[in-house]
């Protein structure tokens, strides 16, 4: 047998020298490549410095031409404000107006294609804290593309943050009008609802497990401005609720927001049948209200649903005006039911 | 450490044979487990001597639970003893690092399940791993030993067999080829009959017997089986809950009365041809 | 019976290691952007020979920025985890062993949504706190683990499957009473999600990270070997096992540390590229280690292709994409061990 080769080994020096070296090796070439990995953009002419409302300080190249939105109420009020040749991508859950279905689509609002935005070479993207996550906004931050973020906590939020997209977009004219229409319309509401008890509801976000709505939340204020108040008290935003609590507390209405009428009838048809659920006056008398998705979305849309609700639990109040006449484009076909209606 | 090499050499190079040298020498060894916080012990193994020679099988004799194993963990430097001394050629057994006592020392066990699929061959090529380093790959010097290991055992034809397919026998003949493969002075075997038949035992302990002879090893082999370890040791240590009884040849050890009490059964001894003592159950009396 | 030699053992890794650029290649050319080879192949030279000049805005952009670093992150995350797999599985003496049976993910789960509760503005505080969960459930579970004052697999197996359970629930205590929304993001970093981009520097040090861990493996790779024959026969040969057992631990335990502070807890890898690597080339660790980490980047990289591109421009989580074609592989394995 040709048994003369040697030992095979790697010797154990040569190996920590190896290692060592390319350690060395990789943190003496990472600046280097750090460098070369910087954000790759031609510099824009102006540069307007802003705090978006989570407080972080943004860098808007002026004007803004290519906005992409990550989340549809945004993409919403940019086609509100009349920018909406503006936008050159949004999600895919992006459904109003119509156009908005046309444009580039980028992913959904909590994993966008980082590749896609960067494709489309915007100006500035949109966010809001209730539905992106921080990290798609430091990734597209680290690309060297602007992030604002907006984080309406109320309706009067809403509309100033509106009015503020419209300054940094260079809209203010058109933003005014908007935002100025829908506060009158929201103080006639608030004066034809004075003096009046609010009514307790509870807004069902989420069926199983049983999920609704905290009181830091526009939605809440919302409830508040249609004359009602959320049966439920809580700290979280979207907090699972316990359905003997909710039976024991005997809401007057039940809230959906939903833009599927049909899936929200089969489920509450199911709901009759349930243990706990049949026990509730509200769903018994059929004291139910569907409003569509736009309750969901802080965009102008929302005082239109308000104004909805409003009519569907103090209809007394508006007795005197004609029952037609509702702001809302044909599209949007809300369901609601009062105490008489059929279910 | 060389004196082993030189001794083997000394012997190789003048042609005849050394006077066998003295590998292990247990002297008034004792032992003694202890659980943990408790001072009594649970069980002890009281001073022990006896010497074993190059070329010499020794059988350390007795029932279950008289302290064999434990005498043969003192002899392998896994224990270190309580009072008297251990030594391997006059060092220290249980002060050597675990990799010098590895390439002088083999032991063979009851073998621990394997988690993975492994090739006989390559079973037997971990015994060279003590004469290696670490990150170290097999050189041609290795496969050769290993591939004589196999043939010493008349296992060959096992070395590109799954572990987990071959025989308990034939995995028996494997295991003690990778303490072969250590090239050790010391072969140290616990209980290796256990599960063989009456053939297998007495290949086993003639295989033992020759390769004793043939590489040089002193054999060290725990067992209680009365009539193997009269047929091919040369000097037994019998030894009864923890006590060394005797020390010496079997015809110096298996006395009737002696046996009777050590293993509470009614035997009778006779003596065989070339002087050995032959043991004989009487089943009623 | 093949004898496994050095110059076996770089043959293999090399003729892996083609595999892995071929497969990084197709990584870099796929994507929601398409580049043709050709603009590759000129772009990457350009790049290489000083002429950065001539590249393309938008290929230093979606290339250099985004999919370089995320394929880069891929290969280090894959070969971490399955060494880290190969490990374990020798050290629990267990073939079912992953990088998270001993509780490192969801202590590193704990660490992050901490930081996100604490302080969720600052970028580095994710991957630091979630590595710090991870090294502090490392020491908790070595002090649970011990008998003897030895690591014993038995114990310390159970010691870290009840620490996980531990940590899982008070992660979901913290993530059903919290009222921060950004704890949301949470579930995707839970899944495995190579899609957020890292700070350059913090590359670098799982780099270093890993070699060094692995190293430090991989000079323990024939101790393994012996150690999965028998512990007691392993120390009989010279074997110092408790050593070896501290530093196998110790070494993997920071792989998974490192790779899931990143990239959240990516599954399947660490378990089933060691045991198919074993079925492909042999069980010995000296060529497993090096097999594994090259193997694994291979499966971690073609996943986060398939996440990205399959349904796009939705991305899946990349711990999505190993699951679904992890278990048809994991189910093949057992019939075939069972045969």
């Amino acid at each position: 047998m040709a048994g003369s080769r040697k030992s095979d080994w790697v010797p154990q020096w040569p190996t920590t020298v190896l290692v060592l070296a390319l350690s060395v090796f990789a943190t003496l070439i990472a600046p280097a490549v750090a460098a070369q990995s910087g954000p790759h953009r031609a510099s824009p002419p102006t540069i307007l410095e802003v705090t978006d409302e989570t407080g972080r300080m943004v860098r808007v190249p002026q004007p803004v031409r290519r906005i992409v939105s990550l989340a549809p109420n945004l993409t919403e009020t940019l086609f509100a404000l009349g920018l909406g040749d503006r936008v050159v991508g949004d999600t895919n859950y992006c459904d109003y107006p119509a156009e908005a279905l046309s444009k580039a689509h980028v992913g959904g609002p909590l994993n966008p294609n980082l590749e896609e935005i960067a494709a489309l070479h915007p100006d500035l993207v949109l966010a809001t804290r209730a539905i992106n996550q921080l990290a798609t906004v430091r990734s597209i931050q680290r690309l060297g593309i602007a992030v604002y973020a907006t984080d309406p906590r109320s309706v009067e939020q809403v509309l100033s943050s509106t009015e503020r997209l419209g300054g940094l977009l260079g809209a203010e004219q058109r933003a005014a009008t908007v935002v100025a229409d829908l506060r009158q319309r929201l103080e006639a509401l608030r004066a034809r609802l004075s003096g009046g008890e609010p009514k307790v509801v509870l807004f069902v976000t989420w069926v199983d497990p049983l999920i609704s709505v905290g009181r830091d939340t526009f939605l809440a204020d919302a409830l508040r401005w249609a004359g009602a108040r959320t049966v439920i008290d809580a700290r979280q935003d979207w907090p699972n609720v316990s359905l003997e609590l909710v039976v024991r507390l005997q809401p007057q209405y039940l809230v959906f927001s939903s833009d599927q009428p049909g899936q929200i009838q089969h489920q509450i048809a199911e709901l009759r049948g349930r243990p706990g659920w049949r026990d509730l006056g509200a769903l018994r008398g059929n004291r139910i209200i569907v409003l569509s998705e736009a309750f969901s979305r802080p965009a102008p849309r929302l005082v239109d649903t308000i104004e909805q609700l409003a009519r569907a639990l103090h209809p007394e109040r508006f007795a005197a005006d004609r029952p037609a006449a509702l702001r809302s484009p044909a599209r949007l076909a809300p369901m609601y039911s009062a105490a008489r209606g059929a279910l | 450490m060389s004196a082993p090499d030189t001794d083997r050499a000394k012997g190789e190079a003048t042609g005849q044979s050394a006077p066998d040298a003295m590998r292990v020498n247990v002297e008034q060894a004792s032992y003694a487990y202890t659980k943990r916080g408790h001072e009594a012990s649970m069980f002890t193994l009281e001073a022990t001597t006896f010497q074993a020679r190059e070329r010499e099988l020794v059988a350390i004799l007795g029932p279950n639970a008289s302290g064999k194993s434990t005498l043969l963990r003192l002899v392998a430097g896994d224990l270190a003893p309580l009072s008297g001394r251990v030594e391997l050629d006059g060092f220290e057994t249980s002060r050597l690092d675990a990799r010098t006592r590895a390439q002088r020392i083999a032991i063979v066990q009851q073998e621990s399940p394997l988690v993975f699929p492994l090739r006989a061959g390559d079973y037997v090529l971990q015994g060279r791993h003590p004469h290696g380093r670490s990150l170290w790959f097999e050189s041609d010097a290795d496969f050769t030993i290993a591939a004589n290991a196999l043939a010493q055992v008349g296992a060959e034809h096992l070395r590109d067999r799954w572990m987990h397919e071959i025989s308990g026998g034939e995995k028996q003949r494997v295991v003690l080829a990778r303490a072969l493969a250590q090239q050790p002075l010391v072969l140290l075997l616990d209980e290796p009959t256990l599960h063989l038949d009456i053939g297998a035992q007495v290949e086993l302990l003639a295989r033992l017997r020759r390769l004793a002879g043939e590489n040089r090893y002193t054999v060290i082999v725990v067992t209680h089986e009365l009539g193997l370890a009269a047929e091919f040791a040369d000097q037994i240590v019998l030894l009864h809950r923890g006590k060394c009884l005797r020390v010496g040849t079997p015809a110096a050890v298996y006395q009737r009365e002696l046996l009777e009490q050590v293993f509470e059964a009614p035997l009778e001894v006779e003596t065989g041809p070339e002087g050995r003592p032959r043991v004989l159950i009487q089943g009623r009396r | 019976m093949q004898p496994l030699t050095l110059a076996r053992t770089v043959r293999t890794c090399a003729l892996l290691v083609a595999v892995l650029i071929v497969v990084m290649l197709l990584a870099l050319r796929l994507g929601a952007v398409p580049f043709s080879l050709t603009d590759l192949g000129q772009n990457l030279w350009w790049l290489a020979t000083g002429h950065s000049e001539k590249v393309s805005t938008d290929f230093l952009l979606i290339m250099v920025d985004i999919r370089l670093p995320r394929i880069l992150l891929g290969v280090l995350v894959g070969a971490a985890l399955s060494v880290a797999g190969a490990s374990f599985q020798a050290l629990l003496r267990n073939p079912l062993a992953d990088p998270y049976v001993l509780g490192v993910s969801s202590g590193a789960a704990l660490g992050a949504i901490v930081a996100l509760l604490i302080a969720p503005m600052l970028p580095l505080m994710t991957p630091l706190a979630a590595f710090l969960g991870a090294t502090a459930t490392i020491a908790g579970v070595y002090m649970l683990g011990r008998r003897e004052g030895q690591l014993d697999s038995g114990t310390l197996l159970l010691a870290g499957i009840i620490s996980a359970s531990f940590l899982s629930a008070i992660i979901m205590f913290l993530m059903t009473t919290l009222a921060s929304r950004d704890l949301r993001g949470i579930a995707f970093w839970l899944m495995g999600d190579l899609s957020t981009a890292l700070p350059p520097g913090l590359l670098w040090v799982l780099v270093v990270g890993f070699f060094a861990a692995t190293g430090a493996i991989f000079t323990t790779a024939s101790d393994l070997n012996l150690l999965l024959a028998g512990e007691r026969e392993a120390m009989h040969l010279g074997v110092d096992v408790t050593r070896v057992k501290l530093v196998v631990y110790v070494s993997a335990s920071v792989l998974t540390g490192l790779a899931v502070s990143v990239s959240g807890a990516i599954g399947y890898v660490g378990l089933l590229v060691p045991h198919v690597m074993r079925m492909l080339f042999g069980s010995d660790y000296r060529l497993l280690i090096p097999t594994s980490a090259i193997g694994g980047a291979i499966a971690v990289v073609l996943a986060d292709t398939l996440a990205r591109t399959v349904v796009a421009p939705t991305e899946l989580p990349v711990g999505a994409m190993t699951a679904m074609a992890g278990a048809p592989v994991f189910i093949y394995l057992l019939r075939r061990r069972l045969q």
